[in-house]
């Protein structure tokens, strides 16, 4: 029984609420008449698509720098890889290696940026980083209105100004990591082997980087700065070094996004594309000063498989699609847990 | 003296930034005087309430109250009422006033309550706040009302048979209040009545600021530890801060909303705490200071950057587009801005006094911290 | 919590559920159909003039005909009806009349008052005709009506579904 009591207060009343309700609608999936495989593919494909934006919140949230929710940063970076590797006409695996390389570029450059102006606001990063992501996507909107865009597929035709709103990636690299290795076993069950293994990669690459020297002071940082200080770790430039690599993973996550999204979304697009992942990372058990790559993998797969079962489920069985509604509710809800949990306060 | 000067344009930078910008754009958008006069007079009397409810947390130093959303889907949900039950004119306003109360009260003290378990993020927590209970109320107006909620006009209704329509119009209490008295002065419609409830808020702000609940409030905002000590019961103060907050923002809404006649259902609120929020920042408010002349010139100069905005850029580029994403831009800046300015402000005053404690100058540091406040 | 406290509490919160209904009471809003239909009473029958002007609550007067109905929305119980007869004897006529508050559509006629019929005939229920006949004319009413200060001219009747 206590060790019951522990369990709960470790893993948090919210979490288990959520993880129960998965199962329920997984359980439910069967007599309702839903498609289990296909939902379980649905649920695959979109881990795929967003484990690598969750995964690029980890080094932020163990330098001690808050949730990122100014992630659109590193999403507006990947727009623009995107965008100009279209518009430079190469195509399939070459246009979407391109893309990724312009991306990390631009990432590097807006991370540049984000980390010097988050290390002069200690404490006030979380609120500060959704508004300079915030006017950052608006300043964009303005960019993609006017930048000098010439390909015919992203343009608007007959007298608009400026990039379409959404601009299909048909014919360039859509799908390229999905099919990859594809595994299809009937109709309905569709594994999109590429994607999860880049997504495999890539945590395994944070796993790594998180045992290294350099690593693990970051993780210092943001556990228990005053002995980081101490031991003479520079704290500003490991907070720095987490800025940017979370910009630019967040560049890279949104071009995986967009291949298997098959659209590219500008303008106001990038706007609200950090809360999904801060709700599935927090889902997953990471706190606003701690993460792990299981919390990435169970809050990815936890969320994600949310997000596909409600609107099946719901329609089966009330007719109605709540789905949007039950999303507002537990990703922000789970969010607003993390907020009020007494967490060491990082000084 | 220059350096008083300095701090004249220090202080006063975004407004003055404004200013400048205003004045750029006004000839470029090629508006004409008199419309722009009318526009200002008309959003005065349609958004100052709401910007006035932002002030006292910023006193009891919560912040930005983002929560204020919440007040203003209390605000909806009373005009909704209304509507259904087709209450015109003054008594129709005053009664969704009432109904909006309870909830305001209720949505307030939870609010303060959260933010309470969330000292220092109170602000992050506010903002999250308001998204979740957004989907709380899109549960109750668009599944629980006309199914739960018994809603008898069923014009209100989606062609479903529940949930509120998206746009649900205020024809009985248009601009009841804006015209209850009229006046015409050099061709410009004044709303006179709604600037006499402006000016009565104004005055219940001024007087709260001067009571012993007010000056408690100020007291836990500058220094929380200092005055538990005191013996002042700094949560439920702060609580109460955000309750008057909340309740003044579901007013805010209900003047607002008749000024406009129409609810978008799911979506008015929604922006209304950014709008209001840049609003007072753009007229020199801080995170931690604000007055009603703050409000004032702020509701002034951040509509008439919206209204000119999107003409301007349609001359500059010929795109209404570019002044739309401008304006929003600015919105959000604004607030980066102001919370920048006030972390970096902070940050440095908490490094100074770390330094000036190592020395050993112990009352130096304390005046470093009086000036924090 | 005091007793006393109690008490004034209990007493604030009876205020506002009163000064509620008195609102309710006050501000409730209702359709009034101004009709010029011949109407039968107490065996006699009587006949609207040929054109009148008709306005209420002081609003700008509207003229009418025979046989017609025009709508007006009005907020509250108590209003005033003013019928300046123009064709034949020229006359002008000033009542009062009260408006059931739940009672949401009124039909207000016309005959009735100028032949100083019982004031309780001059209100009658107005209860639309079943929704499956004319489902679309409905909404089309509802969504032309002007905002309740205006006075509607008669064209806009005609969404109204006759009897």
């Amino acid at each position: 029984m206590d060790s019951m009591k522990r369990f709960v207060a470790d893993f948090g009343l919210p979490r288990i609420i959520i993880t129960l309700y998965l199962f329920a609608l997984f359980f439910a999936a069967p007599f309702v008449g839903v498609n289990l495989p296909a939902s379980i593919s649905d649920t695959m494909i979109r881990i795929g698509m967003n484990g690598i934006m969750v995964l690029a919140l980890v080094p932020m949230i163990q330098s001690g720098c808050g949730l990122n929710f100014g992630l659109s940063l590193g999403v507006i970076a990947g727009l623009l890889g995107a965008t100009i590797s279209i518009e430079m006409g190469y195509v399939g695996a070459w246009g979407f290696v391109a893309a990724i390389l312009i991306s990390q570029a631009f990432g590097a450059v807006f991370g540049y940026g984000y980390g010097k102006l988050l290390n002069r606001v200690k404490g006030g990063e979380m609120m500060i980083a959704t508004y300079v992501g915030f006017s950052s996507v608006m300043i964009m909107s303005i960019a993609w209105l006017i930048l000098p865009f010439k390909d015919p597929t992203m343009i608007w035709g007959y007298g608009g100004t400026g990039l379409r709103t959404t601009i299909s990636v048909e014919g360039f690299w859509r799908h390229i990591l999905d099919d990859f290795l594809v595994i299809q076993i009937g109709e309905n069950f569709k594994f999109p082997t590429g994607a999860i293994l880049v997504f495999a990669a890539m945590s395994f690459l944070i796993w790594v980087f998180f045992h290294l020297k350099i690593g693990t002071a970051i993780t210092a940082v943001g556990s228990n700065p005053t002995y980081a200080r101490a031991s003479g770790i520079n704290i500003d430039r490991m907070r720095f070094v987490s800025v940017m690599m979370s910009t630019m993973l967040g560049a890279l996550g949104i071009i995986v996004f967009q291949q298997s999204f098959g659209f590219i979304q500008l303008y106001e697009g990038p706007l609200y594309m950090a809360f999904p992942a801060v709700a599935a990372i927090l889902i997953g058990g990471a706190g606003v000063n701690k993460a792990t790559l299981t919390n990435v993998f169970i809050g990815a797969a936890l969320y994600q498989g949310i997000l596909t079962m409600t609107p099946s489920i719901f329609n089966a069985v009330l007719k109605v699609d709540m789905s949007d509604v039950i999303r507002i509710i537990v990703s922000n809800g789970m969010i607003l847990y993390a907020l009020t949990r007494k967490t060491k306060v990082a000084k | 003296m220059s350096s008083r000067l300095r701090n004249f344009f220090i202080d006063n930078a975004v407004v003055i930034l404004f200013v400048v910008l205003i004045a750029i754009a006004i000839p470029v958008s090629g508006l004409p005087g008199t419309f722009l006069m009318q526009e200002i007079l008309t959003r005065l009397g349609r958004n100052t309430f709401l910007v006035i409810a932002l002030l006292l947390p910023i006193m009891a130093g919560m912040g930005l109250n983002f929560g204020m959303v919440l007040g203003a889907m209390a605000g909806q949900l009373g005009l909704i009422f209304i509507t259904d039950w087709n209450i015109v004119g003054i008594p129709g306003l005053l009664l969704a006033m009432i109904i909006s109360l309870p909830i305001s009260v209720f949505l307030g003290w939870l609010c303060g309550s959260i933010m309470n378990l969330a000292k220092g993020r109170e602000m992050v927590t506010g903002f999250i706040l308001a998204f979740f209970m957004n989907g709380l109320y899109m549960m109750v107006v668009l599944y629980a009302m006309g199914s739960l909620i018994p809603i008898m006009n069923p014009e209100l209704l989606l062609s479903r048979g529940y949930g509120i329509r998206n746009v649900v119009g205020l024809d009985g209490v248009r601009q009841s209040l804006d015209t209850l008295i009229p006046l015409k002065i050099a061709g410009l419609n004044i709303p006179v009545f709604s600037f006499l409830i402006i000016a009565a808020v104004s005055y219940f702000i001024i007087w709260f600021r001067k009571t012993k609940i007010g000056q408690d409030m100020r007291a836990a905002g500058q220094d929380r530890a200092v005055s538990g000590a005191a013996g002042i019961p700094v949560e439920q103060t702060r609580i109460l801060a955000i309750i008057i907050s909340t309740v003044l923002a579901g007013i805010g809404q209900i003047i607002f909303l008749q000024n406009l006649g129409t609810i978008n259902t799911t979506s008015s609120h929604e922006q209304i705490g950014m709008f209001s929020i840049a609003a007072l920042l753009i007229g020199g408010a801080s995170v931690t200071k604000a007055s009603i002349p703050n409000v004032i010139v702020g509701v002034i100069l951040f509509h008439l950057l919206f209204l000119v905005s999107p003409m301007a850029g349609k001359n500059l580029i010929g795109s209404g587009m570019l002044g739309e994403y401008f304006r929003q831009f600015v919105s959000y800046g604004v607030i980066a801005l102001a919370l920048v300015l006030y972390e970096w402000k902070r940050v440095t005053q908490e490094n100074d006094s770390r330094a000036t404690l190592r020395g050993g100058g112990a009352p130096a540091a304390k005046e470093a911290k009086g000036g924090a406040a | 919590m005091t007793s006393r406290s109690l008490f004034q509490r209990s007493c604030v919160l009876l205020g506002f559920i009163a000064l509620s209904i008195y609102l309710f009471y006050i501000g409730k809003g209702h359709s009034l159909l101004i009709d010029t239909n011949a109407v039968t009473i107490d065996g006699k029958e009587l006949r609207s003039p040929e054109t009148i002007e008709v306005s209420i609550d002081g609003k700008p007067a509207e003229s009418m005909g025979r046989a017609e109905r025009i709508l007006v929305l009005v907020g509250g119980p108590k209003h005033s009806i003013t019928i300046e007869v123009i064709s034949g004897d020229d006359r002008k006529v000033e009542k009062q009349f009260t408006i059931p508050t739940f009672m949401d559509s009124a039909i207000v006629s016309v005959p009735a008052i100028l032949g100083d019929a019982p004031s309780e005939s001059w209100i009658t229920t107005f209860t639309a005709p079943p929704v499956e006949e004319a489902p679309a004319e409905q909404m089309q009413h509802e969504q032309d009506t002007p905002e309740a200060t205006a006075p509607v001219s008669p064209d806009a009747t005609g969404g109204q579904p006759k009897p």
